[in-house]
């Protein structure tokens, strides 16, 4: 039995080496989010005294179609971008590891684009896209305007987002692949399992936590998107790749409406907790196979 | 013996069981050119992977004329001359050459400050208990949901009041805070698997806490600690948002140059692919030197 006073002095010395993390995430992640709060009921330009405006910035962005649009834009460019990583990875993955000679090599090579920044690599994707110049149309003997099309803006700089994604994704569905014991296999080929059945049943249940893992961090940041977007379109044309992080960025810091930025940050990390939340509940039922 | 004793290693680095040899022929040669089609639907897709960076580092050899009069692939065919020409005035030009100094002095003690102090906290949650403990390390993964956007305003107006928005120390402070629940939560999972018996021992031999944590922990937690530091390195070294905004012209790194320079002089590649290439090139040499332990850290600690 451990007495009081070691126990009291126990818990000063980890809130003392603790410190540091608690005050730089308190001070930078949970109090803005309070101040962020506080901030949508006001009107502000950074300069001069803001002015409580109670709920005005909520009903203008709710009812300001750029609004709609750049969560529209957003979503569906994480519904292009995460499915496609996702099953990319997770088959590049299965590929890899098959172990056979130069394997490492490929690893290699496909993780480049993600280690590079994605600003540099914007840059690089949009001079390929160019009409004139670009080396893609170059290849298909088309002028096609890329970047500057309604329909196939978004598509494009989803395109360069995959391409920059599919090495890291793979990555962790490889370090899930080398976690699954390998007597599972053998059992499932003395059994006479076909391939496709052992996959189903046991390689895809087994990497459930990673899945859970590439799917929650994934959705989070491609909600985030800004660099690719930056670099290839600018938000162009006429809002057709305004994501919501250029939209907030334009908002707070190029027109100065501080009040109406903080509110779609507001808007931003609700859709987040939602969508995160709901990730939690549908893994929770399913993962059931623990690694021991 | 020795087969035995090597077992449980190998068996932790290779996943599945290489199938074994069939003796058929019809078999093996079908079991072949599976082997066959693997290797060129990884070629094909290597290719892919590799043309985009390879025509940037072809297009930064290039003379700006060469590039305005043919496409970078037409070296294969017409062989041209290569030259350095791009890389030596850029960097000339002193708001590149400051850049790439502000991006190391940013991403140096960024990385470092998230890994000690993201590990000292992740130690005290992995292996000291006290009232509140679980609440807190439940709050701190929670907030890896948080958006950069909630924060870059708040802070915005934080480091105007203090009087060091704009400093390259504006752009750590972030870099660090908003680094620290991932590197809490990847380290936690990490050290909890360090065999309580050594924690014991220490102790019993009246080890405090820092000592336990630079003697056992540390030492222990390699892997995780080289993959977290790598992926706050990559974050920092390539994030464009947060020194966009928290960052003045003299505290600029890389990344915002380079947007600073398409802005002015619109797509003159001769700047963007070597300014490109200029900032993949670290990052790439610091992944590939630690690659090794990045992987066998995400195994143990991520996942878990």
């Amino acid at each position: 039995m451990i007495s009081l006073r070691v126990r009291r002095r126990e818990t000063a010395v980890a809130y003392t080496l603790l410190t540091p993390s608690l005050v730089g995430i308190g001070l930078f992640l949970v109090l803005p989010v309070f101040v962020v709060l506080w901030l949508s009921l006001r009107q502000w330009d950074l300069v001069s005294p803001s002015t409580f405006v109670g709920l005005r910035n909520y009903r203008d962005i709710l009812s300001d179609p750029a609004v709609g649009n750049s969560f529209a834009v957003t979503a569906l460019f994480t519904a292009m971008v995460i499915p496609v990583q996702t099953v990319l990875g997770l088959g590049v993955a299965l590929l890899l590891n098959r172990r056979l000679p130069g394997s490492a090599f490929f690893r290699a090579l496909y993780i480049v684009p993600w280690i590079c920044a994605p600003l540099a690599l914007g840059v690089v994707w949009k001079w390929m896209f160019d009409p004139t110049d670009g080396v893609l149309n170059a290849i298909i003997g088309h002028r096609i305007t890329w970047l500057s099309s309604e329909n196939l803006a978004l598509p494009s700089v989803a395109a360069v987002s995959v391409w920059s994604q599919v090495g890291y994704v793979s990555l962790f569905f490889l370090a899930g692949l080398s976690a699954v014991p390998g007597h599972l296999y053998e059992a499932a080929r003395i059994d006479g399992a076909s391939a496709v059945r052992t996959f189903w049943h046991i390689t895809l249940p087994l990497l459930r936590p990673t899945t859970f893992f590439i799917l929650v961090t994934g959705i989070i940041s491609s909600f985030q998107v800004f660099d690719t977007v930056y670099a290839m379109t600018s938000g162009g044309p006429a809002g057709h790749t305004d994501v919501i992080a250029s939209h907030i960025y334009q908002e707070a810091f190029v027109d100065f409406r501080l009040g109406r930025a903080a509110a779609l940050a507001v808007a931003l990390l609700v859709v987040l907790v939602m969508v995160t939340v709901a990730q939690q509940l549908w893994f929770r039922r399913r993962i059931t196979y623990e690694l021991g | 013996m020795t087969t035995l004793q090597s077992a449980p290693a190998t068996a932790a680095l290779s996943p599945a069981p290489p199938a074994r040899r069939s003796p058929g022929l019809l078999k093996r040669l079908a079991g072949r050119s599976t082997g066959g089609l693997v290797r060129l639907g990884l070629l094909i897709i290597a290719l892919f992977w590799m043309v985009p960076t390879l025509g940037l580092l072809v297009s930064s050899l290039r003379k700006p004329l060469d590039i305005q009069a043919s496409g970078w692939w037409s070296i294969f065919t017409a062989p041209a001359s290569l030259t350095l020409h791009n890389y030596t005035s850029l960097l000339a030009n002193p708001a590149i050459s400051r850049s790439v100094a502000n991006s190391i002095m940013i991403t140096v003690p960024a990385t470092l400050l998230v890994v000690i102090i993201g590990a000292l906290a992740a130690y005290i949650f992995a292996w000291v208990e006290f009232p509140g403990r679980d609440v807190v390390f439940l709050i701190v993964v929670g907030l890896l949901v948080v958006p950069i956007q909630v924060a870059l305003i708040p802070v915005t107006d934080l480091f105007a009041k203090v009087g060091i928005f704009g400093s390259i120390a504006s752009v750590v402070l972030f870099h660090v805070a908003f680094g620290l629940p991932f590197a809490i939560f990847l380290l936690r999972n990490f050290f909890a698997q360090i065999p309580q018996e050594l924690l014991e021992a220490a102790r019993l031999d009246g080890a405090g806490e820092l000592r336990l944590f630079t003697r056992v922990v540390l030492p222990l937690g390699g892997p995780a600690i080289a993959s977290l530091a790598i992926f706050q390195f990559l974050w920092v070294w390539n994030d464009m948002l947060v020194a966009l905004i928290f960052a003045n012209s003299s505290a600029a790194p890389l990344t915002v140059a380079l947007t600073e320079q398409t802005r002015q002089f619109g797509t003159n590649i001769d700047v963007l692919s070597s300014g490109a290439f200029l900032s993949m090139i670290i990052p790439l040499v610091v992944f590939f030197a630690f690659q090794r332990q990045f992987v066998s850290g995400l195994t143990a600690g991520a996942l878990k």
